[in-house]
């Protein structure tokens, strides 16, 4: 609450300049860039939710439109300074007013980074429009803002932790690619190219369209991703509350078949199965009759293809169903026939699930557990995994 | 509206034919397009035919297309005389003319690939023969608004809405008598069905405009840019939608591994989240509140998962040990909901304690489930007792409205059956197999009710077995 308290008397603060300088300067350019810095601000609270829970404000896009603003007759000029204001003050003022989500690493990393993609983005504008001895034609503008653009969400990306693989399993590519887009289009409607003449603010709110429904749509895909993940939670929870696995065993073995499918390099996606079927192994106990072995416990493969069995009719839940055939498969000594991947995220939820069934959690047991699984026959454990398990524990 | 005739609709489609025919040939007579008004238009209408393409169509709610923003950029790009070779004082008058044939951009929308590979001619002759009379009218409307040269974003603004109002308009005018013919489904309703459209197509025809507008600066290389977001923006949320269907159809089947445990309960979440559904329509819910409303009666019994299945399937009266570990299934149930973030606020939906009614509170979420499970419960075959006929079980909530149910969503269930005209009761769940044949004495609620010590015994009337 303190935090959106912030946010709003920041915004409302940064409005009120904007109202002054219109009141005290009616036609002159201070109104303008004042509006530009106000645009600033407010499109670094809003931005896409990736896949991976990140995020990545609209900045970029509105700084295009500021180096179009005031790069448009190449440098060096009076604009340079002007740009410089503009962009120091929207990005001290979104060190206060940056949500939560876009502090992931700290709250002035962003500022910084979008400081240093504004000065590279302008210095690449004016450049190239100061080759072509300040022309101002459809080509000269449009090398000129392509630099701009370049320089700009490049460096965003440099200043972001992803690896080039996470980055398109989390649509961070489509974000990128729609933020660019937009700009470049918000930043050529601001003002005419030649002599023709400009839609101003107008042109940039009504570009902007396409790309708050983009924003909208990534924030719609993240709901419902984040509910999946909380039922999946939910759903992982039962067996221990029913007494038929340890309490947190599901949150361990999934924790611990992440760490180790990162370490064995396994594709985004195959992950993300593993990490399903690792919450969800044990459901399909529930769902054993217990009339049936009443007081005794169910066969482990029996429960894993009863959950198999649940989760392949499910439209999305089928690709975790797959790794815990797999792993079913594998305890019966019948997965020879499986793609190798497949057959390495089962072997990782096996190593995991077993390794916690003999620790249960306890940092003490874990040499022994380890031990104990390096003593099982050599077909019972992928070595590799297991090596893969004593660097992730150790 | 009764069915017409085919040779009705056949006339009704032929007349529209001619009368674009007529209209395409005036507007190409009276236009005199230079070589990049030309370009312009075949860009934009090779855009076109694939831009329909890329229409969503929401589960509920109307087809969303980017189809308007494209004619509207032709209309503007053309009316403003910047394609018309300036000589002569006919200029504005030559822009207008050219202006009105954008129409073909739109004609071009209406091209639809289906129709061509299912050799549906008349589909297609109908489709792009009312869309370009529509094209025509909002051209001759925005050049009567904007005439050429004029270059003022207010004005733009202005003369806009007319001309998105005027194409929705004769789309939707010429369009609604075909389908009401076809389909013999009533005009008017067929009106209110796509009554958004006139609010949905000012966002498309203002960037239109401003599409326009870059075009006519920049060229076809406007055309990734613009294509670029909205691609984007479309794919995303094709996918936001597959995401929430693949979602529900997962609550769905992991609701169905439950009923698998009880099998007296088969179908029960299911209609449980149906009824829920009525009452939140009834009460006037918001579309966000009536999905949160069904996932949380969908998923009322989910703690059952956690209770053993030889004490679910007991045939007979549970002691009292029994009793507790079965009703611990509620807490389950609410502690479950809990952890998932936007079903967090109906959680105590999932709870027995809202099995008496004790005034008005903000969340009737509890209230209505607690109504809806217990009505299921009465017109349903449970393993203590057949089921009860509809207006025993109306009785039974009527009776109970105020004490233990909440009476407007009492009100509410009865009404939206009522008017429905649906049937539940006994005789309509023949298809359940039973193992052990059920009593048929006993009102129950929520499935535990005359297990449940607390509760006051309730005034059972006598029941006639089933034949």
């Amino acid at each position: 609450v303190t935090d959106r308290r912030v946010r709003l008397a920041t915004v409302g603060a940064a409005g009120l300049a904007v109202v002054v300088a219109a009141a005290a300067d009616p036609h002159g350019r201070i109104p303008g860039l004042a509006a530009l810095g106000l645009i600033i601000l407010l499109a670094e609270l809003v931005g896409f939710r990736l896949g991976d829970g990140s995020f990545v404000p609209l900045a970029p896009a509105a700084v295009l439109v500021l180096i179009r603003t005031t790069a448009l007759r190449g440098a060096p000029h009076n604009d340079d300074l002007r740009f410089l204001v503009v962009i120091v003050l929207a990005e001290l003022l979104a060190v206060a007013a940056r949500p939560p989500a876009a502090c992931a690493r700290g709250r002035w990393q962003p500022s910084f980074v979008r400081l240093a993609g504004g000065f590279a983005g302008f210095a690449a504008y004016a450049l190239v429009v100061r080759y072509f001895d300040g022309g101002a034609d459809r080509d000269v503008t449009l090398l000129a803002l392509s630099a701009a653009t370049i320089a700009v969400i490049g460096i965003d990306l440099l200043g972001r932790p992803h690896r080039w693989a996470d980055l398109v399993h989390s649509g961070g590519v489509r974000a990128y690619a729609a933020l660019a887009a937009s700009g470049m289009l918000m930043a050529l409607a601001a003002h005419g190219v030649g002599n023709s003449p400009a839609m101003g603010l107008l042109g940039v709110a009504l570009f902007a369209v396409p790309l708050l429904a983009a924003s909208y749509s990534f924030a719609q895909v993240d709901a419902v991703r984040r509910t999946t993940a909380q039922t999946i939670r939910a759903l992982s929870v039962v067996p221990e509350l029913a007494n038929l696995a340890t309490t947190g065993h599901a949150d361990r073995v999934a924790r611990l078949a992440g760490a180790i499918a990162d370490h064995l390099a396994l594709s985004p996606s195959e992950r993300i199965n593993l990490e399903h079927a690792a919450r969800l192994h044990h459901l399909g106990h529930v769902c054993i009759d217990d009339t049936d072995v009443r007081g005794g416990l169910a066969d482990p493969a029996d429960v894993t293809e009863t959950t198999a069995r649940m989760l392949r009719e499910t439209g999305h839940l089928a690709e975790a169903a797959r790794v815990l055939d797999a792993a079913a498969l594998h305890h019966r000594g019948k997965d020879a026939s499986l793609p190798p991947e497949t057959r390495l995220a089962a072997q990782v939820l096996k190593v995991a699930s077993d390794y916690d069934d003999l620790t249960d959690g306890d940092a003490a047991r874990q040499t022994a557990a380890i031990e104990s699984l390096y003593a099982a026959p050599g077909y019972v454990y992928d070595p590799r995994v297991l090596a893969a398990l004593e660097l992730v524990t150790a | 509206m009764r069915h017409l005739p085919q040779r009705w609709l056949r006339s009704y489609v032929t007349a529209v034919a001619v009368v674009a025919a007529t209209a395409a040939l005036l507007a190409v007579r009276s236009a005199h397009p230079s070589r990049a008004a030309l370009g312009a238009l075949l860009v934009l209408a090779v855009v076109g035919v694939f831009a329909e393409r890329t229409a969503i169509e929401p589960p509920q709610g109307l087809t969303i297309s980017p189809g308007m923003m494209l004619t509207m950029a032709a209309i503007f790009t053309l009316a403003s005389g910047q394609l018309v070779p300036a000589h002569g004082v006919m200029w504005s008058h030559h822009a207008a003319a050219l202006a009105r044939c954008g129409a073909f951009v739109a004609a071009a929308e209406g091209i639809w690939f289906p129709h061509i590979r299912k050799r549906e001619f008349t589909k297609l002759a109908f489709n792009t023969s009312q869309m370009f009379l529509a094209g025509v009218a909002a051209a001759s409307v925005f050049s009567w608004l904007y005439p050429a040269g004029t270059q003022s974003p207010p004005r733009f603004l202005l003369a806009a809405w007319p001309t998105a109002l005027t194409y929705a308009v004769i789309n939707v005018g010429l369009t609604v008598p075909v389908v009401a013919m076809a389909t013999g489904r009533p005009p008017r309703e067929l009106v209110k069905e796509v009554r958004p459209v006139y609010l949905q197509c000012l966002p498309f025809a203002l960037i239109g405009g401003a599409f326009g507008w870059l075009y006519l600066q920049l060229g076809a290389i406007v055309v990734p840019l613009v294509a670029v977001p909205i691609l984007i923006a479309r794919q995303t949320f094709m996918s936001s939608i597959q995401l929430r269907a693949a979602y529900e159809e997962t609550l769905r089947i992991l609701v169905k591994a439950l009923e698998e445990k009880d099998r007296y309960t088969a179908g029960h979440a299911g209609r449980v989240a149906t009824y829920a559904q009525y009452i939140g329509e009834e009460l006037g819910f918001s579309a966000a509140r009536l999905a949160r409303l069904r996932y949380a009666a969908l998923m009322h019994d989910i703690g059952k998962l956690v209770v053993p299945n030889h004490l679910l399937n007991k045939p007979n009266r549970l002691t009292a040990e029994e009793f507790a570990v079965v009703r611990r299934h509620e807490d389950v149930s609410v502690e479950l909901l809990g952890m998932i973030d936007f079903l967090r606020p109906v959680a105590p939906s999932a709870s027995g304690d809202f099995s008496r009614y004790e005034g008005d509170t903000d969340a009737l979420e509890p209230y209505i489930v607690a109504v809806a499970d217990a009505y299921d419960a009465m017109t349903s075959t449970r393993s203590y007792r057949r089921a009860l006929p509809r207006a025993v079980a109306y009785e039974e909530l009527r009776a109970r409205a105020g004490t233990q149910f909440h009476p407007r969503c009492v009100d509410a269930l009865i009404a939206a059956i009522e008017r429905r005209g649906v049937a539940h009761g006994p005789g309509l769940d023949d298809d359940e197999v039973f193992v052990i044949p059920p009593p048929s004495l006993g009102t129950g609620s929520a499935g535990l009710g005359d297990l449940a010590p607390s509760l006051p015994v309730a005034p059972v009337p006598p029941i006639e077995a089933r034949p």
